[in-house]
């Protein structure tokens, strides 16, 4: 006699199985009696998930919705709640890192910052463009410059992880299931 | 008229500017939503808090339903979604005084004989994690294809057959275990 499991007797009980199958059960449960058992209980657990599904809400369930429903809370995403101190100190590394470049260049602490870059780096010849290695001109103002805006990319990227990223995430997921 | 037209009519009107349609829109859902959150937070205050918040945030984000969906769908996915975050909460807490003085109650009012039934199945879907608890009940409530149930939980149809299998399996074999002695009159 074939093993029959949980999941075609679960089937079975949902209809889900094709009439040949069907009758192969019944035909089965009829002759083995652990199995019909085992069958009989799968079929009460079932019946009393049914009658216990529904739970009734309290009585006032609705006038409390429509009482808080200008509620400020569901409007808008609080900014207050983005700044946590994991934000913060992200935001706060940012101004520290716009800062110390505010103060290099408002102390002249880097007077070459605004230099042109030298076109004597770049010659062409015979209609081919040759351009000297980078470093051969590589100033400390280019040094500065590129040391800026790596702090502009890091600072966007830290913005958009810290900040935009966390309010446009709790705003999909309070208002745009 | 179907269910759903209804739903559509009830919404196109709140949209209008008549916000007291809402209310029925709320009568009409409100003890399945207050039932999915329940069997994901098996404690009635955060259940009713849950639900109530879920529904809020449906009215906010009404403009933005796709009236070709169909709108318990998109609402209990949003219930869904709610319970879970307050389950999130839940575990957080470290004192659970509520369910304690929920669990005394009942057991000093006497009221555990008839509801048996209700209690052990309640405990048992409450053992089960959140996704496995929302699919089982949303099963059972017999409201919702597996098409549906996939939609609001967010998992695929492959993933929700198994987790419906192993919950109807694993409560079926609790019950077994727990109740071995009181079987015949809890099934009656």
């Amino acid at each position: 006699m074939r093993q029959i499991t949980d999941k075609e007797l679960l089937d079975y009980l949902d209809g889900l199985l094709s009439p040949e199958d069907s009758t192969e059960i019944e035909e089965v449960l009829k002759k083995d009696g652990e199995l019909k058992e085992r069958y009989l209980h799968l079929q009460r657990v079932d019946k009393a998930l049914e009658a216990v599904n529904t739970e009734e809400a309290a009585f006032d369930f609705s006038d409390k919705v429509m009482a808080n429903l200008h509620d400020p809370r569901y409007h808008k995403v609080s900014l207050l709640s983005i700044f946590n101190q994991k934000n913060l100190m992200m935001v706060g590394g940012i101004l520290v890192g716009i800062m110390i470049g505010i103060y290099i260049i408002s102390t002249g602490l880097a007077p070459s910052v605004l230099e042109s870059v030298s076109l004597d780096s770049i010659t062409i010849q015979d209609q081919s463009l040759n351009l000297k290695p980078i470093w051969d001109s590589l100033t400390g103002g280019m040094f500065i410059k590129i040391f800026f805006l790596f702090d502009l990319l890091l600072a966007l990227f830290l913005l958009d992880r810290a900040v935009l990223k966390p309010m446009f995430r709790r705003r999909t997921q309070a208002y745009s299931l | 008229m179907d269910k759903h037209q209804e739903d559509l009519i009830l919404i196109e009107k709140v949209l209008r500017g008549d916000e007291s349609q809402f209310r029925t829109l709320v009568e009409k859902h409100q003890d399945y939503a207050y039932t999915i959150a329940y069997k994901i937070l098996n404690n009635n205050q955060d259940a009713e808090e849950a639900s109530q918040d879920a529904f809020i945030k449906a009215f906010h984000a009404l403009k933005n339903f796709n009236r070709e969906a169909k709108f318990t769908t998109w609402f209990y996915r949003i219930v869904f979604n709610t319970a879970v975050t307050y389950k999130r909460k839940q575990r957080h807490d470290v004192s659970d005084i509520d369910n304690l003085r929920d669990m005394a109650g009942a057991d000093s009012a006497g009221n555990l004989q008839s509801d048996e039934r209700r209690k052990y199945i309640n405990e048992g879907i409450s053992q089960l994690l959140p996704a496995d608890a929302t699919v089982i009940t949303l099963f059972y409530l017999k409201e919702f294809s597996l098409e549906e149930i996939s939609e609001i939980t967010g998992m695929k149809i492959n993933a929700i057959k198994i987790k419906l299998f192993r919950a109807r399996k694993r409560l079926a074999d609790r019950m077994t275990r727990i109740l071995s002695t009181e079987t015949k009159s809890l099934y009656g």
